[in-house]
């Protein structure tokens, strides 16, 4: 939509089923179960075209947000990574110790 | 016991858990409104087909955009597209 600037077109979109239109379909479904309940009436079996429609909306908004998402991670790795390029005197490699150093002596007492 | 029961003598009330501004009649669950139904279920299909057609086309304008930075070898491949390309199998 227009919520993602061109750059972000170069990313790979989401599926059609990610964890944040699962998660939001999810409340849509539960608040129209709750205005249900409110109501006095079956909260399962009635009303199916409004918990349908509700989580309709939650699905889309989801997919909408996990695209924003993905565009901000990958914004803060690029802008991080281009960071540690020009700064490589601030990240040195830090030297490995084998596991022989760093053991202690083993005195057993039995 | 309801508030209303204990100040009116009449037995009027419908003990329904919310009141609606807009109406003043008893909902009725018996007979479905069938054009709040269809609008809803229409509306919900539209909604639908519009989440497949932005999927199918931001899908598209990725595969155009990966296809035309092939061929250069600069850092917005390297430090955007690459780190995703792992995760993709098929492109």
């Amino acid at each position: 939509m227009g919520f993602v600037p061109e750059l972000g077109k170069s990313l790979p979109p989401p599926s059609i089923a990610n964890r944040n239109s699962v998660w939001l379909a999810g409340v849509g479904w539960c608040s129209a179960m709750l205005h249900n309940a409110i109501n006095h009436r079956p909260p399962l079996k009635s009303g199916v075209h409004r918990q349908f429609l509700l989580a309709t909306i939650g699905w889309f908004i989801g997919y909408h947000v996990s695209k924003y998402e993905n565009y901000t991670y990958a914004k803060l790795d690029r802008d991080m990574n281009e960071y540690v390029r020009l700064h490589p005197e601030e990240f040195p490699a830090k030297e490995k110790k084998t596991f022989a150093e760093i053991v202690e002596p083993f005195h057993p007492v039995r | 016991m309801t508030f209303s029961r204990l100040f009116s003598g009449a037995a009027f009330v419908s003990r329904v858990g919310s009141r609606s501004a807009f109406t003043s009649s008893k909902p009725d669950s018996a007979n479905p409104n069938w054009l709040r139904v269809s609008l809803a279920f229409g509306s919900a299909a539209v909604l639908w087909g519009l989440l497949f057609k932005q999927h199918s086309t931001d899908v598209h304008e990725y595969k155009v955009v990966f296809r035309s930075c092939l061929s250069g070898m600069h850092l917005f491949v390297r430090f955007f597209l690459f780190p995703r390309l792992l995760a993709l199998n098929s492109v």
